[in-house]
């Protein structure tokens, strides 16, 4: 049973997403790698944009 | 820890700093391997933001922690659990290192000076809202609710008492659980701007045999609110995501 608020959700971004960041311009990035791990180099850095 | 090096040039192309400039602010207790010490910001008023998680392992309770949790107590010194506000160009805090802002609310009362807002488990991750100004955090939850908080000086956002707007038990010697929603009650907890749980429709626990679909999430990362332009739907929503799930696949969340 969802207990919660109601949210929407995004497309799947496919990574391991450990935060986010905004530029000055208020746009919004996803921050994250393909591993889930904290070492090695899938590091990715997406910007959230209309389809 | 928080420390502080200086850039080589602020004017520079691709900014670096200076190894050698390196200055320790402060130094927090930790007690257990995880809540650990979360994200750090400026905000618009120049002072840093710091947040901190309860101590660790499960509960706020146990050793590191004091008897009522962490995240509530305002005994000197005690900052976990906590989202604290600094001024790193002053020197007036108890160690000489760092500037207590003079309008921090826990100034003149129970509560280290450092304290902007408490009740917290781990918030990993937040951020100042460029309009508003207003501190956007994510605090995960521990089994069932994970929750995104507007933070203002001096609020109490629950942790142990509640998770998210639930009633929290801490299972004494055994293992918290929520018990029942409870929005406004007991009063002086802020409840979140948003909330969301680790079960899917029909009761199967997300990350415990609930298909990725069915699932809000679990550790709830954020949150920002959304100022661009480029993607009209978010305007002016909050948004967050989730760090773990069955799939290792992970989704964005606005409301």
């Amino acid at each position: 049973m969802n207990k919660g608020s109601q949210v929407a959700s995004l497309p799947d971004p496919g990574i391991a997403l450990f935060g986010f960041a905004q530029d000055n311009r208020g746009e919004l990035y996803v921050l994250g790698n393909t591993t889930g791990l904290l070492s090695g180099t899938t590091g990715t850095v997406l910007r959230i944009t209309s389809r | 820890m928080v420390a502080q090096w200086r850039l080589t040039d602020r004017k520079a192309t691709h900014l670096m700093v200076d190894p050698s400039s390196r200055r320790e602010l402060l130094r927090i207790d930790k007690p257990q391997f995880n809540h650990n010490g979360g994200e750090i910001a400026f905000g618009p008023d120049g002072n840093l933001y710091i947040a901190v998680g309860d101590g660790g392992a499960a509960d706020d309770q146990g050793p590191g922690h004091v008897s009522a949790g962490n995240a509530q107590s305002l005994a000197p010194g005690n900052v976990l659990g906590k989202v604290l506000r600094i001024d790193p160009r002053g020197h007036d805090s108890a160690n000489g290192r760092y500037g207590i802002p003079r309008r921090n609310p826990f100034v003149g009362r129970d509560g280290a000076d450092e304290i902007w807002a408490y009740g917290f488990r781990n918030p990993y991750r937040f951020s100042v809202d460029s309009r508003s100004g207003t501190l956007v955090v994510g605090d995960v939850g521990q089994n069932d609710i994970e929750e995104v908080d507007a933070v203002r000086p001096g609020r109490n956002y629950g942790w142990p008492v509640k998770e998210g707007s639930f009633l929290f038990d801490n299972g004494g010697d055994g293992a918290g659980f929520v018990t029942q929603r409870s929005p406004g009650i007991p009063a002086g907890l802020v409840d979140p701007v948003l909330e969301y749980d680790h079960t899917a429709p029909g009761g199967v626990r997300c990350g415990g045999g609930a298909p990725p679909s069915a699932c809000q999430g679990i550790a709830v990362v954020g949150g920002y609110v959304y100022r661009g332009h480029d993607v009209k739907v978010l305007a002016a929503t909050t948004c967050s995501a989730t760090t773990r799930g069955p799939s290792r696949r992970r989704w964005g969340a606005c409301s």
